[in-house]
């Protein structure tokens, strides 16, 4: 009797579950006649870009997916009428998912850090830009002008030392306010996978007559850190959770996500050092394959850096603009120099070709000296 | 009941599962093994360089002690801790076992991002820990929990638990009650009942509670590379840091083989032991 009844429920289980994976097969179905028809009209807007359509793009997470998708997507869409939809994804991921699938990506357009799209197998992944279907690729700052370009670099976030003002009464003037015997156990780094350790200890290498050639300066001078070390994070967002709970109180840090925090109401700040701070900068890239049309894409690129953009990236999220035409807002010019000239002067940029073909190498020197 | 719609062969019902391992598991894990035997990215033939390099290096070895510590203290502490809960989640009745259900789940309705961040905001030197100590006046000064191999065992130990424990409860549920009362009436104390009664009843429970911990924490990617930092590495970082970060694809799949082959051993091990005991309660 009851075997019956469980034969029964079984039955009727098993013709729900019919019923449900139908009802998905169907939805699915409806969802690529969707597809085909927007990418149908997507191919129609080669001729008009007003004509709507969709695109999915990457964008980094944190403060940066915030910006993007309040501002550059709205943007994107009053001026072509099509929507964009947002992958967060932090930029080594979003290589690693196209090199999974180079033939159908995942998404359109990528945003990433420019040093790990520098190390990236470009020329199979994504496709070189068409600068002439983009309106405010002129305005760059001429040294971000080329004319055969992957894509163009979307802001300048300067990295400096961030630190605790209730505990470090006079900003540190120099990086090495890191090695002070007063912070012992007070510093933190995160770890060399990320491009701002790369930069720190390119800085410090040359701090000590090292450089990008010869980095043991920096892996000798990290040695002598240790005793300050409290830790090396896994990532930029653990960083953030050292400072909120007052573990750490000073690191290497990039001036925009200083800013965030401190509009949260933490006690942090932010300060470029004597020897100059450097520059991490993100980009978008067409993917190669893309299910969106080339000049939706560029469309999308386009409002990344046109000025209006621009300008509230710089004012709100205090990552500098790469369009010439942005007026800089006094809480910048006040902290790092009056014009964007004046400021990439005390910036540096990593050489990031060279950097990557050194990559393995000094991720598996590091991961040695820091073994604790 | 004789009216089936069709008679299946029992094994014929695995088929579908059978099916899709096949496609998304089994043939995934060739295409990983056949890339670690490359000798460099994107160069095919067979080589065992990718090994070679990684049992040259020390920094790798210590790595993999780590890992299998870890494992092992984790899978340790789980069953120190649980196995008592199993116990009184056995006795008590009505709506405390409900309330049980509930706090021995607990640990798995959260993400595992959260409760790492909160980990993170529990092992500071100004976090709970610290804070309750030094206000007791058990230590002067905070000790170093978080970036410690201490703190990611304290912390994945508490994620693991009820993995360990819900496998404990369901052997514990099935001894015989009368067993008890036999062994109370021949004038077993309560603990020599449990020791020669109850506990190898369990094993089965506990064997299969110490498999599942045990794998899912060497594997594990998120708690350890937080709480760890960059200062302790496991496995699964190396495995990130490699394929993703530094796209060395073939290193990775190596790397990836050789932690396999630790959690293999350990299940072959385990479930002989599980054999052994099964036998031994019959």
């Amino acid at each position: 009797m009851s075997n019956r009844e469980m034969m029964r429920m079984s039955r009727r289980a098993l013709l729900g579950a019919a019923a449900f994976t139908g009802a998905g097969i169907i939805l699915k179905g409806c969802a690529n006649t969707g597809n085909t028809s927007s990418s149908a009209e997507s191919s129609e807007t080669a001729a008009s870009p007003t004509a709507g359509g969709k695109l999915i793009a990457t964008t980094l997470p944190g403060s940066w997916e915030q910006f993007n998708r309040s501002i550059v997507v709205p943007q994107f869409s009053s001026t072509t009428g099509a929507e964009a939809a947002l992958v967060p994804l932090v930029s080594a991921d979003q290589v690693a998912k196209l090199q999974a699938s180079p033939n159908s990506p995942p998404f359109d357009v990528v945003s990433l850090d420019s040093g790990v799209f520098e190390g990236a197998p470009k020329e199979e992944l994504f496709q070189k830009l068409p600068v002439e279907k983009l309106k405010h690729y002129s305005e760059l700052a001429d040294r971000f002008q080329q004319p055969d370009t992957w894509g163009p670099l979307i802001g300048v976030q300067a990295v400096g030392i961030a630190y605790n003002p209730k505990v470090v009464t006079t900003p540190p003037d120099s990086w090495e306010a890191l090695w002070d015997e007063k912070y012992k156990g007070r510093v933190a780094l995160m770890s060399m996978k990320n491009n701002h350790t790369i930069g720190f200890m390119l800085k410090v290498a040359e701090m000590n007559g090292g450089g990008v050639g010869n980095l043991d300066p920096a892996f000798a001078a990290i040695k002598q850190l240790s005793p300050n070390l409290a830790g090396v994070v896994a990532n930029a967002g653990a960083m953030i959770t050292l400072f909120q709970q007052g573990e750490v109180d000073i690191a290497p840090h990039d001036l925009n996500s200083v800013k965030l925090l401190q509009s949260k109401g933490v006690d942090i700040d932010w300060v470029m050092p004597k020897e100059g701070g450097f520059a991490l900068t993100p980009m978008m890239s067409i993917v190669k394959n893309p299910t969106a049309s080339v000049d939706l894409i560029a469309a999308y690129i386009d409002a990344a850096i046109s000025p209006e953009v621009q300008t509230q990236m710089t004012e709100t999220n205090f990552v500098l603009p790469t369009n010439k035409n942005v007026a800089l807002p006094e809480s910048v010019t006040q902290k790092l120099g009056r014009n964007l000239d004046e400021i990439f002067a005390k910036l540096e940029f990593p050489d990031w070709a060279t950097i990557n073909q050194k990559r393995t190498e000094w991720v598996e020197e590091f991961d040695k000296t820091v073994q604790a | 009941m004789t009216a089936k719609l069709f008679s299946p062969k029992e094994w014929q019902l695995t088929l579908p599962l059978a099916f899709f391992l096949h496609l998304f598991y089994i043939a995934p894990l060739a295409v990983l093994l056949a890339s670690s035997f490359q000798q460099a990215v994107g160069v095919p033939g067979f080589s065992l360089a990718q090994y070679g390099e990684f049992f040259r290096d020390s920094t790798n070895l210590k790595v993999l002690t780590d890992t299998f510590l870890l494992g092992l203290q984790v899978t340790l502490a789980c069953l120190f801790f649980g196995y008592p809960v199993a116990y009184v989640y056995n006795r008590v009745t009505g709506i405390w076992k409900s309330v049980m259900t509930f706090l021995i789940l607990l640990p798995l309705l959260t993400s595992a991002v959260v409760r790492t961040f909160g980990w993170v905001v529990i092992l500071g030197k100004q976090g709970l820990i610290n804070s309750a100590l030094q206000g007791l006046g058990i230590i002067p000064e905070p000790v170093k929990l978080l970036f410690t191999h201490h703190g990611v065992t304290i912390a994945m130990t508490q994620i693991q638990l009820p993995l360990m424990i819900l496998p404990i409860v369901a052997s514990l549920s099935q001894i015989d009650s009368r067993l008890l009362a036999a062994s109370a009436s021949l004038g077993g104390g309560a603990w020599r009942t449990f020791w020669k009664i109850v506990f190898p009843l369990t094993l089965p429970g506990i064997i299969s509670g110490c498999l599942l911990v045990f794998a899912i924490t060497v594997s594990s990617f998120v708690t350890p590379s937080i709480i760890g930092g960059g200062q302790i590495m496991y496995m699964p970082t190396l495995i990130y840091q490699q394929g993703v970060v530094l796209l060395n694809g073939p290193f990775a799949a190596a790397i990836s083989a050789i932690l396999l082959v630790m959690v293999l051993a350990v299940v072959v091990g385990l479930s002989i032991l599980g054999q052994k005991s099964r036998t031994y309660i019959r």
